[in-house]
């Protein structure tokens, strides 16, 4: 046969191809989807509960006082604390996607609080249109510095990013407690170690009053619709995903990983560095000791939860920002906040758990589908060749 | 004590499995299977990829519990707690990758398995143990060194001698000859065959027809996790026509039992690819004196040159390890070469990245699919896409587009009839040869002028070779330059214009893919290392 007349059929077969099925979504799975991590949530409260049953106190009174307190009553607190997480939690899922274990969301966070600190120290005159975009710069800026030190030690070193990110959260605690303790320190503020409070322009506005709800929310939002859009629609996205899955396969797909490496530790810095940001001007007013409960620490959980999806982060965001704001009703029914990290650290376990099981399960279903698929699909696709 | 437990007298049956079933997640790959080994017998286990093989392998090394049946060691009814109960009761298996750690010397991984005496070791004696042992079976190996310095045929013998020294009376072989000259090979056989003299039972598990029949004295077939004939073989013209039919149950299409060289007489002439002169005037691909730094001691790539014309398929022939995959990694961009030149119609592509060799228009299908070629936790549509997606066929901007490759992926599907049950699950659940379809889809999408594969069909069962080979010529009669790693030299012979053997890093000649006596015997030399007789044109 002449090569013509082969580009010919070539050109045949073409026009006869059997169009993609569209994506199926198989019920069971998508119920397993969410059912998973709401177990998880749940057995961990049973397992807080009988905690709490065995150190005597009334179990179902303080766990129904906290839901109570934290998602009805007290609701805008916990939206309050939901803003840095999900920032963060946004934050470090990029990393993740790629398999970048970035545990310095918690460092990054405070690069984006001396930035900002210093920017609405240092000018105190600027009207709020000026220095709050100034601000957000600035935020961004410094977690992405925090998030760059791991991000390049790994690209070009390949130094274990755990360690050295998680080692740089303590460095930018103490960076800001020198500056606290130092040259921030508030002369009229009887020697307590905290920074003179900050303009009124220099203030996150607040969004609905008589709560401390402010424009963080906001930036939360665009965050999650940006992160979404880079990881589900763009090449950069793709890129990421399949580091994550196989770095070998990468090199071989032509990507360049160690420029992504860095990229993905600056987004990631970045981010947390927003969270930081919007926490010390939109709810502190001033740079102070312990701003962060350990949200950068939180948001990994938080981002596993919500299994990397930007949305699910939202969500997972807040149910957790429950759980940090209910430290104060905890004291008030007589148990200690400590309570809250130990819930904290069950439900981690749990949704480590359950995602193990869960992937599993996946397996199998999928094992199953490709199974009967194999049995049912291949003869009918005879080869017009040969 | 040499062998610990003696072997047991010839004729008696040292391993009958009955009914055995076993099942994993979406099929039965032992369906009731019997199988019956004798005592001095060498029973040869024949099937095609997937049919059931390395399960029953697995069983009797103790690795798989069976959901039921039952097995019987030397006439007595039994089971196997685990690996190391099968090797206290006489069960040594030989997996085609070895098991031994390679830090440590023969000796010490023989003590490794060792559970008498149990505190005080006496490497000496075992050294010398294992010297005699190898003398009296033809299994030579320096029970000294480290593993990791063997050969591969020696680190094999040492596997072997291991299972003898731990007192396997019942010796299972995985693919034993899958990556050993012609010459170990035949070392091997002699080693077999002595073994079996005095009363061992071996189990030879191959898909070269070949050996089977000049091996063993039974075989018995399996197919689709059942075993479906036990045959005496007695040498008989017609023999392993009928074994392959058994294995493939089915008349399979004559293109296929051509491609496995089970015919016997291969029409040489079937090579008339008409190729367009005028293509053929300029060079393809061009490698002068390339050097590569080698993952292992011999695979350093030394002082490489040659050409590969469009509308020419050259195969790259030698036994695993001699610097094949670090030369193709090189000319795909994956490796960095030391010294030398590679240019593609003239442009210099040397050290470029992985992007942009495949840009000049470089296709490579690696020989780790699932860890190289294909990111297997992904889905079909993101493993269609992994080496394309910058290309403005599925991307604006920076956004992918998501339609185009979607329609890409279902050209793909019906183009090289890829079985899928779920194209939206992880690629790892394709089977071998819906993957490598897969990829050689992905590949030639991109009409490459050099397409390289390594071991094109490794893994994959008759009717998927074929078509792969087929996508393979046509894409070399299309005029694109093909480049094969081939192991197989059956393969080489069938679909190559011209054969290139490696050893040690460099390439030792270049000959025609001719079936002659003298041919064959010449490439065995080269691949062992030897230079031709002078006679040689």
């Amino acid at each position: 046969m002449s090569l013509r007349q082969r580009a010919v059929k070539e050109l045949e077969i073409q026009k006869t191809l059997v169009a993609l099925p569209p994506r199926q979504i198989y019920p069971s799975t998508a119920a397993l989807a969410v059912a998973t991590p709401v177990l998880s949530v749940l057995v961990a409260l049973v397992i807080a509960a009988i905690i709490l049953f065995l150190s005597g106190k009334d179990a179902f009174f303080i766990l129904t006082e906290i839901v109570h307190t934290s998602f009805i009553q007290n609701f805008s607190e916990t939206v309050v604390k939901a803003i840095p997480l999900t920032l963060a939690a946004l934050g470090v899922s990029l990393a993740f996607r790629a398999r970048l274990w970035n545990i310095g969301a918690e460092g990054q966070f405070y690069g984006g609080v001396l930035v900002a600190t210093a920017l609405a120290l240092g000018f105190p005159g600027l009207p709020a249109p000026v220095i709050i975009p100034l601000m957000v710069a600035g935020g961004l800026l410094g977690g992405a510095i925090w998030g760059l030190l791991p991000g390049l030690l790994r690209a070009w070193l390949d130094v274990n990013e755990i360690i050295s990110s998680l080692m740089l959260n303590y460095v930018a605690l103490l960076l800001t407690d020198y500056f606290i303790f130092g040259p921030w320190r508030d002369p009229k503020g009887f020697n307590f170690p905290v920074t003179a409070t900050f303009s009124d322009a220099a203030r996150l506005p607040v969004l609905v009053t008589n709560t401390r709800i402010h424009l963080g929310l906001v930036f939360a939002i665009i965050a999650a619709a940006l992160v979404w859009l880079l990881v589900s629609r763009t090449k950069w996205g793709f890129e990421l995903k399949v580091m994550g899955d196989n770095l070998k396969a990468a090199r071989y797909a032509g990507i360049n990983i160690t420029r992504n490496i860095v990229i993905a530790f600056l987004l990631s810095g970045a981010l947390a560095g927003l969270a930081g940001m919007s926490e010390v001007t939109g709810i502190a007013g001033r740079l102070q000791q312990n701003l962060s409960p350990g949200y950068g620490y939180t948001a990994i959980i938080i981002a596993w939860l919500a299994r990397l999806n930007p949305w699910a982060i939202i969500l997972v965001a807040v149910l957790f920002g429950g759980l940090v704001s209910s430290g104060f009703t905890m004291q008030r029914v007589g148990v200690s906040s400590g309570l809250v990290t130990l819930l904290q650290g069950i439900v981690l376990f749990c949704v480590l758990g359950g995602e193990s099981l869960y992937r599993r399960l996946l397996y199998q279903a999928a094992l199953r589908r490709s199974n009967q698929g194999s049995n049912q699909g291949p003869d009918q696709l005879k080869d017009k060749e040969s | 004590m040499l062998s610990k437990s003696e072997a047991p007298a010839l004729g008696t049956t040292a391993v009958r499995l009955k009914n055995i079933t076993k099942r994993f997640p979406g099929i039965v790959a032992n369906d009731r299977v019997n199988f019956e080994v004798k005592a001095g017998e060498i029973h040869a286990l024949l099937g095609e990829n997937g049919a059931g093989k390395s399960t029953l392998l697995n069983i009797l090394a103790g690795l798989y519990r069976p959901e039921e049946g039952e097995i019987f060691l030397r006439e007595e009814k039994t089971t196997l707690r685990g690996p190391a109960d099968a090797i206290k009761k006489g069960v040594g298996v030989v997996y085609q990758h070895f098991k031994l750690v390679p830090n440590q010397t023969v000796a010490e991984n023989v003590a490794l398995g060792m559970r008498q005496p149990r505190f005080l070791l006496n490497l000496k004696k075992i050294e010398n143990d294992l010297t005699e042992l190898g003398q009296n079976y033809n299994l030579a190996v320096r029970p000294a060194t480290r593993v990791g310095t063997l050969s591969v045929g020696e680190q094999q013998r040492a596997e072997i001698l291991r299972a003898l020294y731990l007192g396997a009376t019942i010796l299972a072989l995985d693919e034993p000859t899958a990556n050993l000259t012609p010459k170990e090979t035949e070392g091997l056989f002699t080693a077999i065959r002595r073994l079996a003299e005095q009363g061992y039972a071996i189990i030879f598990v191959s898909h070269k027809l070949e050996e089977v029949v000049s091996l063993a004295s039974r075989a018995t077939i399996l197919r689709g996790g059942k075993a479906v004939a036990t045959l005496d073989l007695k040498g008989l013209p017609g023999e392993k026509e009928q074994i392959a039919r058994l294995m493939i149950g089915r008349e399979a299409d004559s293109q296929s039992e051509l491609e496995l060289g089970m015919l016997d007489e291969v029409p040489l002439e079937k090579k008339a690819a008409p190729i367009p002169e005028v293509v053929s005037a300029q060079l393809t691909l061009q490698v002068r004196g390339l050097h590569v730094k080698g993952e292992v001691l011999n695979s350093t790539v030394k002082d490489v040159s040659f050409e590969v014309h469009p509308g020419e398929m050259v195969g790259l022939v030698g036994v695993a390890g001699n610097g094949q995959r670090e030369l193709a990694e090189a000319l795909a961009g994956l490796r960095r070469a030391e010294r030398g030149d590679v240019t593609l119609n003239g442009a210099d592509l040397t050290n470029r990245s992985a992007r942009q060799v495949h840009r000049a228009g470089v296709a490579f299908v690696p020989e780790d699919r699932l860890g190289v070629g294909s990111a297997a936790g992904l889905n079909l549509e993101d493993n269609f896409l992994l080496r394309d997606y910058w290309r403005p066929e599925y991307s604006a901007g920076p956004f992918l587009r998501r339609k185009a490759v979607r329609e890409g992926l279902g050209a793909a599907i019906g183009q090289y009839s890829i079985a899928v049950g779920d194209a939206y699950a992880p690629a790892r659940l394709l089977s071998g040869g819906n993957l490598q379809k897969l990829l050689l889809a992905r590949e030639l999408n991109s009409q490459p002028k050099l397409l390289i594969v390594a071991n094109p069909t490794r893994g994959l069962d008759i009717n998927a070779s074929a078509y792969v080979h087929n996508k393979l010529r046509q894409a070399r009669d299309q005029g694109a330059a093909v480049l094969l790693i081939l192991e197989d030299l059956d393969e080489a012979f069938l679909l190559c214009d011209q054969l290139l053997v490696m050893y040690e890093g460099r390439i030792m000649g270049k000959l025609p893919p001719v079936r002659s006596a003298a041919n064959l015997e010449n490439i065995g030399l080269l691949m062992a290392g030897s230079s031709l007789a002078a006679t040689h044109s």
